[in-house]
């Protein structure tokens, strides 16, 4: 009797790296794993909810309302705790598309297989390891830099790179990325969606931005974010769409402005998770009714009447289940009962299609031009002031948004804090980009948030009889009265506590 | 040889020459009440040396005894010793004939032994025999018969439900991340009890404590328990020793004309103790209380007008009838070319005392053993049952997901089951809208009865177990016997939500059908040689090669979006999902080969020694130590056949032993060596991409746990036999723990399993057996036998690998409260509770001002009537950093005492048992004992809220505000689990022969109360609780667990 062939482990239902990796079929089946990090595979815990709620809610434009200790809220009131588990979830889920992607760029060059197909797979493999590393290193700072696929069980724990460091990875492999991937137009049926050159360069020019921004290297980069900006422009094709609401149509989801986003189809294990979050509560809409993200009052009314974005962006009114159309808005807030909150519910990313949790259809925009225009504008200023290039990239926002040209003769500082704000209005729910544009402008958008934490607490201290609803900033404790002040040391996240356990030789963020 | 030699020739000093002039003594021993001779009866000379063993006639000869006076003394063990003075004349053989009397059966029992028996009074290892009755325990499942009754065994019961998961620690839990249930080996088969993996589909639902996959076996066919516990007993099963081995032996034929048995019982359980919670009209004074200490205008002028609402308990809690019914034949002949057969059906019902919960069995078992002339056996054994079980759902979450038990917990009085329209109503839309307008948060329990009476959860099991077996004689003692067996298992999970439950509401209806298909094959070869040489020596000796497989198919599919609620699970594709309906299906295999050995010398009857070894090669394990060597070597010592011990008078038996043995655990999933890629599809502009992921990273050196046991052990016999103690002391040490490790995720992956840390028990077991009075004749007179069991394990892990402390593993977290109830730490007992400390409610503002003064809470700041948490760490505030080891699940000791009282034909039974020292995370307080009347609470919560009025109040002040944060585990939430249980109380009548004259009836008549009462401070339905199911790391938690029923039954047994 032959033991070792008896007790030889024959696998059925899996496939090892060992009889993997072998075909162009594996290649492309590698890096799609990659790009499935995004969202599918990492379920709620990364873009699929908690990332995009992390970065929505550290601003003053949305709130969970929810009551005070439920952890949105904890979110929302800056009072989570390093040990907050989205806060972990999403460095997890950054870190295991990392190691996907690592797998593929370690694994995928051995393959024999068509060279020219092969870069690209690298390439694009590349563009999502720079991207999950700038979602870090925007939130952290600097992170352990791992560029190699973990296959041993040695040597695992890393200490934290610096941001520089981190931000030169970025750098070198959207660089690689720019010199090998194909532009956007090129690619064709079941491959548009992939990343691109324009994507890579897009993105590129916003790590730039954010270095400097952020004083990881003051006024370093600006100049190249620009450069790659006005590249992009002149060289990639893309444009604004006329109308802002058809960015949000599934069925226009291939168009001139989109630059790159996490794709999904209504089906299992392929969809996006937010339109249950985003649907009104009671409504009729997919595939549950969380209505997690409402607007926070003073933003909404920054809408103005005639912004084409104002509906799009919110969910104005509902038709619910037993047919009664619900109108949201400050002056409306006593009908809503049971309905939740006063102000409108989010309308970006609903699904009123889907049917269970992660089976939705709109693709989740991660970059688009308009963000490049405003880019752009922001970019300019910082290096020669208001000058008529800059107003012209920001009015072009302005102008598709039905809105008038920004008021002239802005100082460089007013400008600028303009961009931000255009910023809120025009990309919100996407990118995400809320808490990290804060930090680029983080006196402003303090000064925002602290004001919007004044209002709601002294709402609370009202007598009862005055509130409309009780609920109304459930996300202060009733008794509540000292606004919360947004330290320094909000700039940067902290280092998840259930990482720090198990690797100790991650230092805390200052102030955490 | 030589060392062997030597101890012969010095251990027998009667051997000599024979002596001129010197007389004999000779004679014949007999049993007394058979009056058949006895043979190996060892016959003495009191006070000199010299003696001899009856042959198998019961003759024996002491020869070369010097003329004179001798008193001559005979002995067996299990009969009581008798003696004689006769006078020895030169040259002549004096008579002296003896009838013994038998006193226990305990010592001549013979035990089954991992391939093979024993004489109980040959053994040096630590085995324990439990004799399953069913008159005075009628149980569902045989773990339950251990309950109590066999020291050094814990048995907690996961789910109270029918049919509910059971989970056994012998001598404590030492695995981590593998399993910790003993080896279950039913006439001769290895059955790895893995609940887990047994389980087919979680039912949609995320946390459930699985069903018992034992539960297929009727208690009714088992004729006897062997439970093996130190290394030396435990080691012929090698790799899958170490959580002990219990050996399951049904019933067989006997030499004997056909015997006709049929027992049957019948009997009705109801729930023994319920939660005291509010009335409507005094939740609604609780919502005033609530809003008054807001701020705000109490929202019901009237409260009373509620009256008492609705009893959410009341409601989904029934009295349940149970039923069993068993008929069986069993017979055969002797000699050669004699069969004998044992033919059983039974069927069992049960419902459960949550409506909706029931558990059904048919089973039938045959075994034959056939002769084929002197040499040739053959046998079989044929297991077949049928199980068909409704689960409610019940134990394991509090929020959305909670069963049936901690909705009708939470779910507040004053709402009414269905609205106006017939359908269910729901917390979260139908909460009353005065409360509402209060603001006080929403909850989101489902409506209980809609969850017992309308989600539809049932489970199938269909088994068989069967084996065929032939042993031939090679030479007198030396037999080959080769056995091949299979266990077959079909089960299924069939689950159906319903558009009015809460969790059907939104999808639709949702649809679970799950099945597993496990099919484990078995052949092994022994070949064993048993002889005696001379009056010394005796030899027992196996060796044998096996081999074993698990191939495990499964299979799921889901959808939601119905139609209809008409077709339920039985149409899955009549469901309409976004995307299709879910599927999934997989197959797992495992393989193990072995070699394995025993060598059991006994010299002179009294120095017994045992080596065994097995060496078992893995699939499971990495290719670089797939195979493992498991040796175990013992001794014993009857120091009752020592001439200068057996004139102890009222000694009957004394034996010391002492084992030392390695044993091992494989007990993790197959391919958990192996690099795993999974796939993940993607699409590009709605074009499905395939695609892979690696998501587990491999070890090719990932091996077996070891652990390494000591155990030395007594056993005492007094006054014949009437009193008997079997004490052990062990100490077990469990290094390489397959531990699945948290990586740091910065590498990509969250876990991995290594070997790594240890783990130590150590203990001690009694066992005490009296037969105080013993009736004159069975059934005459007065009786009373008194058993009593004790044992203390003593658990800390001690040593988690390089640089870890302590381990944290999603498994632990709860996910309705999203906090780590449980830790495995350095020190600690494994599963230890983990949360804040804290030191009561702030009763005094200066204790108040004193802590506000130098700690802060992250969020809030307490007030009078909070809870005062500690600062652990003394850093000044209370966050994570601050959580502490606060609580331990592991009982002190455990405890059995069992009684049995006769006369005039009555039979009174009761067993008594308990644990002492362990404590229960009652998570149900979380809500139970809440601040806010979101949900329900409890009567005493209110009453007993601190206040100003009442400032000794024991539980926090209404309308808490920022006291506790969030749903922190704290340990406000721990309670004392210690119990004890009148578990079972018997009385039985045997019907009076005279009644049944000559028609070769007998007839038996019983009566059975179990759970009749407990003693306990737990303030839950029982404290032998563990909601979160049957692995180590959460033991001990109480979240809406099914109750504990009080049962009374009646029976009758009837033999022809």
């Amino acid at each position: 009797c032959n033991d070792e062939a008896f007790l030889t482990e024959v696998p059925y239902d899996f496939v090892g790296p060992e009889n993997f990796y072998a075909t162009a079929d594996d290649a492309r089946a590698a890096l799609a794993g990659v790009y499935a990090t995004s969202v599918s595979s990492t379920g709620d815990n990364y873009y699929g909810r908690n990332f995009v709620m992390l970065v929505e809610f550290l601003t003053e434009m949305q709130t969970p309302y929810l009551s005070a200790t439920n952890e949105r809220s904890l979110v929302d009131n800056y009072t989570f705790t390093p040990a907050h588990s989205y806060i972990y979830s999403t460095w997890q889920s950054a870190y295991q598309a990392i190691n996907r992607a690592n797998s593929v760029i370690d694994r995928v060059p051995a393959i024999p297989m068509d060279t020219t197909l092969r870069s690209r797979l690298v390439a694009e493999a590349k563009f999502l390891r720079a991207l999950h590393y700038f979602n870090l290193v925007r939130m952290f700072g600097g992170v352990p830099l791992r560029t190699k696929e973990t296959t041993t069980l040695d040597s695992l724990q890393q200490p934290r790179a610096s941001a520089q460091a981190v931000y030169a990875q970025i750098v070198t492999d959207l660089k690689d990325a720019i010199r090998v991937l194909p532009a956007q137009r090129t690619y064709t049926g079941p491959d548009i969606g992939r990343a691109s050159r324009g994507a890579a360069k897009t993105l590129l020019a916003k790590a730039y931005l954010q270095r400097a921004g952020t004083g990881v290297t003051p006024n370093v980069g600006v100049d190249s974010a620009l450069a790659l900006l006005q590249d992009v422009k002149a060289t990639e094709g893309y444009a604004l769409v006329a109308n802002y609401a058809s960015l949000f149509d599934m069925t226009n989801e291939v168009n001139s402005e989109v630059i790159f986003d996490v794709q999904c189809s209504r089906s299992n294990g392929v969809g996006c998770r937010l339109s249950n979050q985003v649907a009104p509560r009671m409504s009729n809409y997919g595939s549950g009714q969380n209505g997690s993200f409402t607007a926070e009052e003073p933003f909404f009314l920054e809408f103005a009447a005639n912004d084409r974005r104002l509906a799009t962006t919110w969910q104005l009114s509902f038709t619910n289940k037993a047919g009664a159309t619900i109108t949201y808005g400050p002056t409306t807030n006593t009908a809503n009962g049971a309905y939740g909150a006063d102000t409108p519910y989010m309308a970006k990313f609903l699904d009123r299609l889907s049917v269970t949790a992660g089976n939705d259809e709109p693709n989740y925009i991660i970059l688009r031009y308009a963000d490049n225009l405003l880019m752009e504008a922001e970019a300019i200023n910082e290096l020669q002031g208001p000058t008529a290039a800059a107003y012209a990239a920001i009015n072009a926002v302005r102008t598709r948004a039905g809105l008038a040209d920004l008021t002239a003769g802005l100082a460089k500082a007013a400008f600028k804090d303009s961009v931000f704000a255009q910023r809120r209005l025009e990309l919100s729910m996407e990118g995400p980009h809320g808490y990290f544009d804060s930090q680029r402008n983080w006196a402003w958008a303090k000064a925002r948030i602290e004001a919007n934490f004044a209002r709601g607490v002294q709402w609370l201290t009202l007598p009862a009889a005055q509130r409309v609803r009780q609920s109304r900033w459930p996300k202060f404790a009733t008794g509540t009265t000292a606004v919360p002040v947004l330290t320094d040391k909000y700039r940067l996240l902290p280092i998840p506590t259930q990482a720090r356990d198990l690797n100790p030789q991650l230092e805390q963020n200052p102030g955490w | 040889g030589t060392v062997a030699g030597i101890a012969v020739a010095w251990l027998t000093p009667h051997a000599a020459h024979a002596q001129p002039g010197a007389g004999r003594i000779v004679g014949t021993v007999t049993d007394a009440a058979r009056a058949v001779p006895l043979a190996n009866v060892g016959v003495g000379l009191v006070g000199q040396p010299g003696g001899a063993r009856t042959d198998s006639a019961g003759r024996y000869v002491i020869g070369n005894v010097a003329p004179g006076r001798y008193v001559v003394r005979a002995q067996l063990i299990g009969f009581g010793a008798r003696q004689d003075t006769v006078v020895v004349t030169a040259g002549q053989a004096a008579t002296a004939n003896f009838a013994l009397a038998q006193t226990s059966v305990t010592l001549d029992q013979v035990v089954v032994v991992g391939y093979g028996t024993q004489r109980r009074s040959d053994l040096t290892g630590a085995v324990t025999t439990v004799q399953p009755n069913v008159e005075r325990q009628p149980v569902t499942s045989v773990e339950q018969t251990l309950q109590g009754t066999a020291p050094g065994v814990q048995v907690t019961q996961a789910s109270a439900a029918p049919g509910g998961g059971m989970s056994i620690r012998i001598r404590g839990g030492s695995s981590v991340n593998g399993s910790n249930e003993p080896l279950y080996v039913i006439d001769g088969f290895p059955v790895e009890n893995d609940a887990n993996t047994a389980s087919p589909g979680d039912g949609g639902r995320s946390a459930t404590a699985p069903a018992n996959p034992l539960a297929a076996i009727n208690p009714n066919d088992i004729a006897s328990i062997e439970i093996l516990k130190d290394a030396s007993a435990t080691a012929i099963y090698g790799a899958r020793g170490a959580n002990g081995v219990v050996l399951i032996t049904t019933k067989r034929g006997r030499d004997s004309r056909p015997r006709i048995n049929l027992d049957t019982y019948t009997g009705s359980q109801a729930v023994a103790k319920r939660y005291e919670l509010l009335n409507a009209t005094e939740f609604a004074q609780f919502a005033n209380t609530w809003a008054t200490n807001q701020g705000l205008a109490a929202p019901y002028a009237n409260p009373a007008s509620f009256g008492v609402g609705t009893d959410w308990q009341d409601l989904i809690f029934r009295t349940a009838p149970i039923y069993n019914a068993q008929l069986g034949v069993t017979g055969g002949g002797s000699g050669q070319n004699a069969t004998r057969y044992a033919l059983s059906g039974g069927v069992f019902q049960q419902e459960g005392v949550v409506k909706g919960s029931d558990f059904r069995r048919l089973s039938l078992r045959g075994n034959v053993d056939q002769a084929v002339g002197s040499r040739l056996r053959l046998g079989s054994n044929v297991l077949l049952s049928r199980v068909n079980s409704s689960q409610v759902p019940t134990d394991g979450s509090l929020n959305a997901g909670a069963g049936a038990v901690g909705a009708a917990l939470q779910y507040a009085p004053l709402m009414s089951v269905t609205r106006a329209d017939g359908s269910y109503t729901l917390m979260s839309t139908d909460f009353p809208s005065e409360l509402q307008a209060v603001g006080i948060p929403l909850s989101n329990v489902p409506n209980p009865v809609a969850t017992a009476l309308a989600v539809q959860d049932a489970l199938y099991d269909t088994r068989i177990l069967a084996n065929a077996s032939g042993e031939y004689t090679l030479l007198q003692g030396l037999r080959f016997r080769t056995t091949v067996g299979t266990d077959l298992s079909y089960r299924g999970r069939d689950t159906y939500y319903p558009r009015n439950t809460l969790q059907g509401f939104s999808q639709g209806g949702r649809a679970i059908r799950s099945r597993v298909d496990n099919t484990s094959f078995l052949n092994e070869n022994t070949l064993s040689f048993d002889r005696t040489f001379g009056e010394a020596h005796a030899l027992s000796t196996v060796v044998g090669y096996t081999r074993q497989s698990l191939n495990s198919v499964r299979g799921d599919a889901r959808n939601s979006n119905f139609v209809s609620d008409i077709t339920g699970f039985e149409s899955i594709g009549a469901g309409s999902q976004a995307g299709g309906p879910t599927v999934a299906s997989g197959r797992t295999r495992w393989t193990l080969a072995s070699y394995l050995g025993r060598v059991n010398y006994t010299l002179l009857d009294r120095y017994l020694f045992s080596v065994t070894g097995r060496r078992d090669g893995s699939s499971r394990f990495g290719a670089e130590n797939r195979w493992g060597f498991f040796p175990a070597a013992a001794v014993g010592w009857r120091l009752s056949e020592e001439p200068f011990v057996r004139d102890i008078p009222r000694l009957s038996n004394l034996k010391l032993r002492a084992s030392y043995g390695v044993v091992g655990n494989p007990s993790i999933s197959p391919y958990q060596s192996l690099t795993r890629l999974a796939p993940q599809q993607y699409t590009f502009n709605g074009t499905l991409a395939p695609g892979y992921q690696p998501f587990a990273i491999g070890n090719p050196e990932l091996s077996w746990e070891s652990t390494r046991q000591l155990d030395v052990g007594l056993d005492l016999g007094l006054f014949d036999g009437r009193v008997e103690l079997v004490a052990d002391r062990y100490r077990k040490r469990t290094d390489d723990l397959l531990l699945q490790t948290a990586l740091p995720s910065e590498v990509g992956y969250s876990s991995a399993f290594v070997n790594a840390g240890s783990v130590e028990n150590k203990g001690i077991e009694l066992g005490l057996t009296l037969r105080v009075f013993e009736p004159a004749q069975p059934g005459r007179g007065f009786g009373w036998t008194s058993t009593v069991n004790y044992a203390r394990n003593r658990n800390r892990v001690l040593d988690l690998g390089p640089g870890v402390m302590r381990i944290f593993a999603a498994s632990q977290t709860l996910s309705d409260i999203g906090a780590t109830s449980s830790v495995v730490e350095v020190g600690q007992p494994i599963g230890a509770f983990y949360g804040y400390r804290t030191a009561g409610l702030f009763r005094d503002s200066t204790t108040l001002l004193a802590w506000r003064a130098k700690t802060r809470l992250e969020t809030g700041t307490p007030g009078l009537g909070n809870v005062q948490y500690v600062d652990v760490n003394g850093d000044g505030v209370i966050n994570a950093l601050d959580r502490t080891i606060i609580g331990d699940p592991n009982p002190d000791y455990t405890v059995g005492w069992q009684n049995s009282f006769s006369l005039f034909g009555f039979e009174l039974a009761a067993l008594i048992d308990g644990a002492f020292g362990n404590q229960v995370l009652n998570l149900n307080n979380i809500r139970l004992g809440g601040a806010s009347p979101s949900t329900n609470v409890l009567r005493e919560r209110v009453v007993d809220a601190w206040s100003p009025e009442n400032p000794d109040g024991r539980w926090q002040r209404i309308g808490a505000g920022t006291g506790q944060q969030g749903q922190d585990i704290t340990q406000e939430l721990l309670e004392d689990g210690s119990y004890w249980r009148l578990r079972t109380v018997t009385l039985s009548r045997e019907l009076p022969a005279s009644l049944l004259r000559g028609r070769g009836f007998g007839a038996r008549l019983y009566v059975t109360g179990q759970n009749l009462f407990t003693r306990t401070d737990y303030s839950g339905f029982n404290p032998d609780v563990s909601s979160l199911g049957v692995g180590n790391l959460n033991r001990g938690v109480d979240v809406g667990s099914y109750p504990l029923a009080r049962t009374y039954t009646f029976g009758v047994n009837v033999t022809y």
